[in-house]
C-alpha cells in the first residue's frame, strides 16, 4: 500500500516540477486528440445532422452500421489502420505509420460514428412544433435547419465531449499505430501501460491524474450540458 | 363593391397517408375580417389552419392568397401569415428572444439591446399583460403554460402579421392568460386590419368575435348552424337505421334513413328542422314519434321556423332536446341556438322574433321534428 502511497506524492512532484517526459506525454495526448476531433467534427456533425433531419431511403441501414461502428474495438481500429498506412498499404508512401497524424486517423474513425450517432439522435428528438412554428415565424428552409441545429445545441456539444473522452482515453490505436515512441508518439493511456510494465508506478500515477483530471472535466461539463 | 378575398380556397382537398381529412368546394375569406372554425376535434379544423399558414401544400385544388395561388415558402406568404397552436414551441432561449426571432428571420431585428426593437418587445409584452422587467430575460423553461402561450401570442403580435392564424390558442390557459390572448387578438385586427381565422371549442368567444363561424365536420365546411351531423356507425332497426353514439334513452333515437356506407355521418340542414316549445306534460307521456303527418299539421305547432311546403308525403321523426345556449350571429342577426338532445348538441339558426315569441330560454325544453327523407350524407 505505501508504494501507492508514495507513488502519488511522487506523482504530484513530477506534475508540479514540470517533468518533461511526463509533459510530453500529455501534450502528445491533446495534440493527437485535438486533430482527431476536428476531422470528426468537420464530417460527423453534418453527417449527423443530415441523418437526424432528413427521412430517405435506407436510413435505418445507415443509422444500424453506425450504431455497430460504435462497439468497434480500438484495436481493431489500431490493427486496420496499421495495415493502411504501413508501407505495404495503400496510403505506405505517406509515412504515416508511428506519427501523430496516424494515431489521428484512427481515432478519427473511433470518433466519427460517436459524434454522428449521438448528433442524428439529439436532431430526432426536435419537437415536431418547433418546424411548424418556425415557418409560421416566416422561416426559409435555411433558417429553420439553422435554428433546429442551434435547438438541439446541447445535445450536440454532449455528442462532441463524449466522442472526447473517448479517444482520450483509447489505448489501442495509439499503442498499434504510435508505437509509443517517447518524446514522439506516447500518450498518456499508452505511457501508463509503459510505466505499469516497468514498475515505475509514480510516473503512471502522475499521467493518471491527468487523465482523470481532463475526463473529470469533461464529465462534469456533459453533467451540465445535459441538465440543461 | 366588395373587397377582395384575402383568401380563396376551390376545390382544397387535403389528405393524409391516403385518407381524406379535409375536402372544401369554396371557401372565401374576406380580408380583415375574424372568421371562426367550430367542430369536434379530428374534424379538420388545424389541417385547414396550417393549409391556409402554407405549411404544406393541400393534394388537390387551388389556394389563392391575396388573389393569387401561392405555395409554402413563398416570399409573398412567408411574411404575411403567422399561426399560433394550442401547445406552442418556445425556443430554448429567453422570452425577448422568442419574441423578436420572427423580426430577427426579416432582418428587423439587430441586437438584444436594439433600442426600437425592445420597445417594440415591451409593447407586445404589454399587450398580453406580462411585464417587460420581470419577464423579459426569463428562460422558456422559467415559464408556466400560460405565460407560454402569451409569449408566443406576443411573438406572432409583433410581426403585425396581415394574417393570424389561431389554433385552440386559449385551449389549455387558465382564464386570465385566455382573456388576454383574445383581447391581443382583437387589438390586431382593430389596429393593423390583420384578418384573424380562430379554431375554437369556445362557442362563445367565436359567437362575440367572429364576422363568419364555420363549423367542420368530417373535412367538410358549412356556415355554422347552417347544418348538424349525426354521427355514425348506424344501427338498422326494421327499416330504419338509428345512431347510438347519440343516443341514450331507448325511446330517444334519432332516426336516419340507410346510410350509404359504413362510414358516413347522416347531415341535417338546420332549415330542415321544425323546432317546437315543449308542452309541459310529464316525460312520460310524450314518447318519440314517427309520423306521417302532413305539414299542415305540424304547422298547427307553435313553429319557430316555417316549415317548408314541399314536405309533403315525407314521414318525419321526433325528439326531446333542451336548448343549452342562445347566442346572436353578428353577420346576420340569427339567434343561434345550441340544443341538447342526448349526448349531442344540435347548432339550429333561428329568427330572434320567434325565438321570443315562444319565449325560449336556456333550459327550455323543445321538440325537433326532421323529414327522415331530407338528410344528406358525407
Amino acid at each position: 500500500m505505501d508504494f501507492i502511497i508514495q507513488g502519488f506524492f511522487h506523482a504530484l512532484h513530477l506534475l508540479t516540477t514540470g517533468d518533461s517526459s511526463t509533459w510530453s506525454a500529455v501534450s502528445a495526448t491533446l495534440k493527437v486528440s485535438t486533430l482527431s476531433m476536428l476531422f470528426s467534427v468537420v464530417v460527423g456533425l453534418p453527417c449527423g445532422f443530415f441523418l437526424g433531419y432528413f427521412d430517405f431511403r435506407g436510413k435505418r441501414g445507415v443509422r444500424t452500421l453506425l450504431d455497430t461502428m460504435l462497439a468497434l474495438p480500438t484495436v481493431f481500429i489500431g490493427l486496420m489502420i496499421y495495415a493502411v498506412i504501413s508501407s505495404r498499404g495503400p496510403l505506405g508512401d505517406f509515412n504515416l505509420l508511428f506519427t501523430l497524424a496516424g494515431i489521428a486517423m484512427g481515432q478519427s474513425i473511433l470518433a466519427f460514428p460517436i459524434i454522428t450517432a449521438l448528433t442524428a439522435s439529439a436532431v430526432e428528438t426536435i419537437d415536431a412544433q418547433l418546424k411548424l412554428t418556425l415557418i409560421s415565424l416566416g422561416a426559409g428552409k435555411k433558417d429553420i435547419m439553422l435554428t433546429c441545429m442551434w435547438e438541439v445545441r446541447y445535445g450536440i456539444v454532449a455528442a462532441l465531449v463524449t466522442a472526447y473522452g473517448r479517444v482520450m482515453t483509447e489505448v489501442g490505436i495509439s499503442m498499434m499505430v504510435g508505437g509509443n515512441i517517447k518524446w514522439h508518439t506516447r500518450t498518456i493511456t499508452t505511457a501508463i501501460a509503459l510505466e505499469t510494465g516497468k514498475g515505475m508506478f509514480a510516473n503512471g500515477i502522475a499521467l493518471g491524474l491527468v487523465l482523470v483530471s481532463i475526463a473529470f472535466a469533461v464529465n462534469i461539463s456533459l453533467f451540465f450540458l445535459r441538465k440543461r | 363593391m366588395t373587397p377582395p378575398s384575402i383568401y380563396t380556397l376551390e376545390n382544397i382537398v387535403q389528405a393524409y397517408k391516403g385518407k381524406i381529412a379535409l375536402d372544401i368546394p369554396h371557401l372565401n375569406i374576406a380580408p380583415g375580417s375574424i372568421t371562426g372554425l367550430m367542430g369536434p376535434n379530428g374534424s379538420g379544423k388545424s389541417t385547414l389552419l396550417k393549409l391556409l399558414a402554407f405549411v404544406s401544400p393541400p393534394v388537390k385544388g387551388s389556394l389563392f392568397f391575396n388573389g393569387k395561388v401561392e405555395a409554402p415558402f413563398s416570399p409573398q406568404v412567408r411574411f404575411d401569415i403567422t399561426l399560433l397552436t394550442q401547445t406552442p414551441y418556445l425556443l430554448k432561449r429567453t422570452v425577448q428572444e422568442n419574441i423578436t426571432h420572427g423580426l430577427k428571420i426579416r432582418g428587423k431585428a439587430h441586437g438584444r439591446k436594439d433600442p426600437k426593437v425592445c420597445k417594440q418587445v415591451k409593447e407586445v409584452m404589454d399587450r398580453v399583460g406580462l411585464s417587460f422587467q420581470e419577464f423579459a430575460h426569463r428562460m422558456d423553461y422559467e415559464l408556466s403554460g400560460g405565460e407560454a402561450q402569451r409569449v408566443a401570442m406576443a411573438a406572432r403580435l409583433i410581426l403585425k402579421p396581415r394574417v393570424l392564424l389561431l389554433d385552440e390558442p386559449t385551449a389549455s390557459v387558465d382564464i386570465n392568460s385566455a382573456t388576454l390572448i383574445r383581447r391581443a387578438a382583437l387589438y390586431a385586427r382593430k389596429t393593423w386590419g390583420t384578418t384573424i381565422i380562430i379554431a375554437s371549442h369556445d362557442h362563445e368567444w367565436l359567437q362575440g368575435a367572429c364576422d363568419n363561424l364555420f363549423q367542420l365536420y368530417h373535412g367538410k365546411i358549412f356556415q355554422a348552424g347552417s347544418k348538424n351531423i349525426i354521427p355514425g356507425p348506424f344501427i338498422k332497426d326494421g327499416q330504419e337505421f338509428f345512431s347510438p353514439s347519440s343516443t341514450t334513452e331507448a325511446e330517444q333515437t334519432l332516426r336516419v334513413t340507410a346510410p350509404p356506407h359504413d362510414k358516413a355521418y347522416a347531415l341535417l340542414k338546420t332549415d330542415h328542422i321544425h323546432i317546437t316549445a315543449e308542452e309541459s306534460p310529464p316525460k312520460e307521456e310524450r314518447p318519440e314519434k314517427d309520423s306521417n303527418e302532413s305539414p299542415e299539421n305540424l304547422a298547427a305547432n307553435p313553429h319557430i321556423q316555417e316549415m317548408p311546403g314541399k314536405l309533403e308525403q315525407k314521414q318525419y321523426h321526433t325528439v326531446r332536446g333542451e336548448v343549452l345556449r342562445l347566442m346572436g350571429d353578428k353577420k346576420n342577426g340569427y339567434i343561434i341556438m345550441a340544443i341538447k338532445v342526448n349526448e349531442m348538441n344540435f347548432t339550429i339558426r333561428a329568427n330572434p322574433e320567434a325565438v321570443i315569441q315562444s319565449k325560449l330560454l336556456p333550459g327550455s325544453r323543445v321538440m325537433l321534428t326532421y323529414a327522415l327523407n331530407d338528410i344528406e350524407w358525407i
